[in-house]
């Protein structure tokens, strides 16, 4: 399930690149990535401008001034085409500009440098004060490649945020269906069958390490071992692994061990520090088959060392 | 610092270590002993000593064993049994002044002690590898009395003749015993151990007898399944 799930975040993360590419000359027209984190906190934006010049959207107040800031000085006109804004110098290099009212409707404004190395036409939006929008817009010649880029990356990441999202969902959701999947398995299988079996199983091996079986359950088709780690050697017992046989076969299942402290070796189930006592459990695969013949519970640590077998007392009944 | 001083606290340190590390022993398990011992024995007989008193008390070597069977209810506590018998060296009270067909007579008089006794005790226990042990025990006894024989040399020749109620009989003893010792386990069934024990009986109808043995100790042990 994780896998296709990847699968369609992949494909969706492709054709998002392939449009944005494909996508007309407007999409320019936007901010880069850094102009855009920048933007909710302060109001500004960096407008990367190719060479043969861009179309650039601009949210801004009613009543407010936003500020056009250009790397060199501008050519002397600058075309508005609607009257609901205020154009004004701003020095040689900059353009003060503010909607008269809120009615202000959307406007274009194109703007270039006396050499000619940025030329922008802006569209002029007037948003509610509840919107952000910027007080400050510099713009920044870039050759091509430059501005080609930064759009692309901010596509990419437009793009890509609502995926994030929607994949930080699923992984929720999925950890709730897997969740929700175990519960269920257990539900039935509890319902099939739930019964539980007093055991008294012991035994040590030479380094003072007790193993006590203390009770099975039968729950739906498998079964449980319930055992103990009695470590009162002196050193810490590594469990590695757990087996349960009935006569030649290995019937175990996953062990799981409680234990106060972890190991970093992937292949140790846990451990069990002198002193203290580890609980455990096992699971027996297809327990109807093995119902009433004597099992064999073997833990070793890693590589076989100090193994402790009990080979009498554990029959499921 | 002196080197003897040194040399009991570096003891002590170690016995502290090896000794007393953990604490506990082992649920679950029995274990059966055999137990090899060297005993002397404290013979009393009511007979007229040389003070005049009434008791003459004889000590007296003495072997035996001792096989006992022990299940461990705790990590620290051990509860079970244990049947002892022991043979000890002909005892000799000389003077013995005793009545021989109701007449006073006096000479060395010699007897032979056997007994078996049957305990019932528990053992705690303060280790995992070397493991201090006391045991308390309570139990019944069998005593089995050769007939005294005494030698009157007072008259012309010596005459051997068992006195008034020293005959030959078995016995009944009430026992309380009491032991110390040390057992190191050699691996996951066998242990071996040292031990000193003082036994005190009381006898019924009969003067008591006291006994202090050394043994030595080995013990094979397993979980039983119960």
């Amino acid at each position: 399930m994780t896998s296709s799930l990847t699968y369609v975040v992949h494909r969706a993360l492709v054709a998002g690149l392939l449009s944005t590419i494909a996508s007309p000359p407007l999409a320019f027209a936007q901010p880069s990535s850094n102009a855009i984190a920048a933007t909710a906190q302060r109001s500004e934006a960096e407008f990367l401008v190719p060479p043969q010049g861009g179309a650039f959207e601009a949210p801004i107040h009613a009543g407010e001034v936003c500020i056009l800031s250009f790397p060199e000085a501008l050519s002397s006109k600058a075309l508005a085409s609607s009257p609901d804004f205020e154009v004004k110098a701003w020095g040689d290099d900059g353009v003060a500009i503010r909607a008269t009212g809120a009615a202000a409707k959307t406007t274009t404004l194109a703007l270039a440098t006396q050499s000619g190395t940025v030329k922008v036409n802006m569209t002029l939006t007037v948003v509610p004060p509840d919107k952000p929008a910027y007080t400050l817009v510099r713009f920044k010649a870039a050759s091509a490649e430059e501005a080609f880029e930064a759009q692309l990356k901010d596509a990419v990441a437009r793009r890509v945020a609502p995926l994030e999202a929607e994949l930080t969902r699923l992984r929720q959701n999925l950890d709730d269906h897997i969740r929700d999947r175990a519960d269920g398995l257990i539900a039935d299988r509890l319902l099939k069958r739930n019964d539980t079996i007093a055991l008294a199983a012991h035994e040590r091996n030479d380094d003072h390490v007790i193993v006590h079986v203390t009770r099975g359950a039968l729950v739906g088709d498998d079964g449980y071992l319930v055992f103990e780690i009695e470590n009162r050697s002196r050193n810490t017992y590594r469990l590695a692994s757990v087996r349960v046989q009935a006569g030649d076969r290995e019937v175990s299942g996953p062990a799981r061990l409680t234990s106060p402290s972890t190991d970093r070796d992937p292949g140790v189930i846990g451990v069990v520090p002198a002193g203290a006592v580890g609980r455990g459990i096992v699971v027996v695969r297809s327990v109807d088959q093995v119902l009433g013949k004597s099992l064999v519970l073997t833990i070793a640590g890693p590589a076989g060392a100090g193994s402790i077998r009990l080979d009498r007392g554990i029959v499921f009944r | 610092m002196n080197r003897p001083i040194m040399m009991c606290v570096v003891i002590a340190m170690v016995w502290m270590n090896v000794g007393l590390h953990d604490a506990a022993a082992d649920r679950y398990e029995a274990s059966v002993s055999l137990r090899p011992l060297g005993a002397v024995g404290r013979i009393t007989e009511h007979i007229a000593d040389a003070s005049g008193g009434n008791a003459s008390v004889a000590s007296v070597y003495g072997v035996g064993g001792e096989i006992g069977l022990m299940y461990g209810l705790r990590n620290w506590l051990d509860v079970g049994g244990e049947f002892a018998g022991a043979g000890f060296a002909q005892a000799i009270y000389d003077p013995a002044t005793v009545a021989v067909t109701g007449s006073t007579t006096t000479g060395r008089l010699t007897r032979t002690t056997r007994l078996v006794q049957l305990r019932a005790g528990a053992t705690l226990r303060f280790g995992v590898g070397w493991v201090p042990t006391i045991h308390l025990g309570l139990g019944v006894g069998g005593r089995a009395l050769t007939a005294a024989m005494l030698r009157d040399k007072a008259h012309a020749h010596t005459v051997v003749v068992t006195p008034d109620d020293m005959a030959a009989r078995l016995a009944i003893d009430v026992i309380a015993s009491l032991r110390v010792g040390i057992e190191h386990r050699l691996d996951r069934r066998w242990g071996v151990g040292l031990g000193a024990e003082a036994t005190h009986a009381v006898g019924l109808g009969t003067p008591p007898l006291e006994v202090v043995s050394a043994s030595m100790s080995l013990s094979y042990t397993w979980y039983p399944l119960l």
